[in-house]
């Protein structure tokens, strides 16, 4: 017989998985991991689903509990085990600008992950300093902290590197 | 090279490249995790106040309109009908056993997802490697027939006792297409553009949804439609109120229909209250059956699961702390008697599972620990695993015959899901 809750749910998720993917992969980089990361988030949505549902913004709950599981994640190291076995990524070669992005990941992969964290939120996604701390469960003061204590970070790890065609005239 | 923390973040926001291939994320998958680690949970904690408060509820014990004889079924898909045993007669012992379903030995999963209420056929799929690739699968007896439908993430919903099944494709409810399936052909149903089957009785009568082109959302956008046949086209109900929206979930053999529904005017919020509809046969107007009463107080919510024999079952919610946030909500199972309009409470909670013509449920059981069970009129009857213990019976049921005797699912074992049939004297 048919539940229209699950039903609800997935298609729900079903239309906001590659978003989510692409959340995940901000943070952790790896399109593995990120798929582990998403897996994770959509079975914890799922136990919280008739709750979540009723949420005013489900999308901006979902995005947090990526987030929060994306930080767990980094002190507890779960979501090391492979759901599937795939491939590793192959990057296209022809990829305008491929060296530059290379270079910021592998920048921003340095950075410690409640800082990438919220640089992910505040520049790739662009949202507000009191939606990053919703996101993250912090205050908005600590969000500009981190976010501060982050971009330095990011321009001691950038400021040796090159980084063609990035910004010409600071060439 | 001199760069500031401001360029730092236009960098950022200019770092625009994705991941290289497309999400591996089995919602399914997650489904099942999300179900598995709730009955954990629940096993070890509020299920026994659960319990405790369901134990005041007394059922009638006389039951109208069971046992009464099967309509012959019409043109069989198959001039022989082989049974896997003689089927037991007397009373209801509750004595199960339980069987692997034959056909799926290639595949990295299987499972039931309907049966007839006579527990002649059941439908199901295989999983394949690809989490997106399903094999559909009609059993009758122990024969095996293996169904094409073009599209994805296809699933049979219902079958009559013809074998005429029911069911939809698509990876989302906005891309699903409705369609049947009659003697081994495919039939895609007529007059929606995208939609679902969820229902069939043995008239050959279809019930599901169509998306609304003005829906906003999934959750918006559903209108309950009925097919009078699988080639007729679909015609929509008449709605409850105008901005009422859901499926149609069930068909009783009288042509009584039940939906899913829910008043969505002037909301884009999934969350609003469900209410179980039904449409009698000659009747110009819905229905929408009263919230239960429940020990603890009002329900806020009823959501159905089945119609069957004129029983609706399903699952009625209360606030635990009314007008606290968090809305923590107590779930209570429910029986409608739609001859009489009375509600009682079933003795014991299951999960996503299904009704019969004696107003028994089937499911997953909460409360009590992992496992699989059946809830008659007055107790809890735990379902075996293959290799004949309760312990091993974590699953699903998603058919149940109206006798009672034969039930169809899943059963998890060695990491994997496996279609079975259970039998029952």
């Amino acid at each position: 017989m048919p539940d229209a809750s699950d039903e609800e749910y997935v298609a729900y998720l079903s239309a906001r998985l590659p978003a989510l993917h692409r959340l995940a992969y901000s943070l952790c980089g790896n399109a593995d991991q990120a798929d582990d990361l998403v897996q994770e988030a959509a079975t914890r949505l799922f136990e919280r689903w008739s709750r979540a549902s009723r949420a005013d913004d489900v999308d901006a709950y979902v995005r947090a509990i990526v987030v929060r599981l994306f930080l767990d994640g980094r002190r507890r190291g779960w979501w090391r085990i492979r759901l599937f076995a795939a491939p590793p990524d192959v990057r296209r070669s022809e990829d305008r600008g491929v060296e530059e992005r290379t270079v910021l990941r592998d920048a921003l992969a340095q950075v410690p992950p409640r800082q990438r964290a919220v640089l992910v939120l505040r520049f790739l996604y662009d949202l507000p300093v009191d939606e990053v701390a919703r996101s993250l469960g912090c205050s908005a003061g600590t969000v500009k902290s981190q976010t501060s204590h982050g971009l330095a970070a990011m321009r001691r790890l950038l400021s040796d590197r090159q980084l063609a065609g990035s910004n010409g005239k600071e060439r | 090279m001199r760069i500031d923390e401001d360029q730092v973040a236009d960098l950022l926001r200019r770092l625009d490249d994705e991941p290289t291939r497309p999400p591996r994320v089995d919602l399914g998958g997650a489904i099942r995790e999300a179900r598995r680690r709730r009955r954990n949970r629940r096993a070890t904690a509020a299920g026994a106040a659960a319990l405790g408060v369901l134990a005041v509820a007394v059922l009638p014990v006389a039951l109208n309109g069971v046992d009464r004889g099967a309509p012959a079924p019409a043109t069989s898909a198959s001039p022989s009908t082989p049974s896997p045993k003689p089927r037991p007669s007397g009373p209801w012992q509750g004595v199960c056993t339980a069987a692997l379903l034959p056909g799926s030995e290639e595949a990295a999963g299987s499972e039931v997802t309907a049966g007839d209420p006579d527990g002649r056929w059941l439908v199901g799929r295989l999983t394949m490697h690809d989490f997106r690739d399903y094999r559909l699968l009609i059993w009758e007896g122990n024969r095996v027939r293996e169904i094409a439908i073009p599209g994805e993430e296809q699933q049979l919903r219902d079958v009559n006792r013809a074998g005429l099944a029911v069911g939809a494709t698509g990876r989302s409810l906005k891309l699903s297409q409705p369609w049947a399936v009659r003697d081994g052909e495919a039939i895609r149903l007529k007059g929606v553009s995208s939609g679902s089957a969820a229902a069939v009785n043995d008239a050959g009568r279809i019930v599901g949804f169509r998306n609304a082109e003005d829906g906003r959302e999934v959750w918006t956008q559903q209108r309950p439609v009925i097919w009078d046949s699988s080639e007729a086209s679909a015609v929509d109900l008449p709605l409850p109120g105008p901005g009422w929206a859901g499926s149609a979930i069930d068909i009783d053999e009288d042509g009584t229909i039940l939906a899913e529904m829910a008043d969505m005017a002037g909301a884009d919020d999934p969350g609003r209250p469900r209410r179980a509809v039904i449409w009698r046969p000659g009747a110009t107007r819905p229905e929408v059956l009263p919230l239960p009463q429940v020990p603890g107080g009002t329900t806020i919510q009823f959501t159905p699961v089945s119609l069957v024999g004129g029983w609706v079952t399903g699952m009625a919610y209360r606030e635990k702390q009314p007008g606290k946030s968090g809305r923590a909500l107590q779930e209570y199972p429910v029986r409608i008697d739609l001859r009489t309009g009375k509600a009682d409470l079933m003795p014991a909670v299951v999960w996503a599972g299904t009704g019969n013509a004696r107003g028994w449920q089937a499911g997953s059981m909460a409360g009590t620990g992992n496992g699989t069970a059946v809830v008659t009129d007055t107790k809890l009857v735990k379902l075996p695993g293959l290799d004949g213990t309760t312990a091993s019976g974590d699953g699903w049921v998603k058919s149940l015959s109206d006798d009672g005797r034969v039930l169809g699912g899943q059963l998890f074992q060695n990491e994997r899901g496996h279609a079975v049939r259970w039998t029952c004297r």
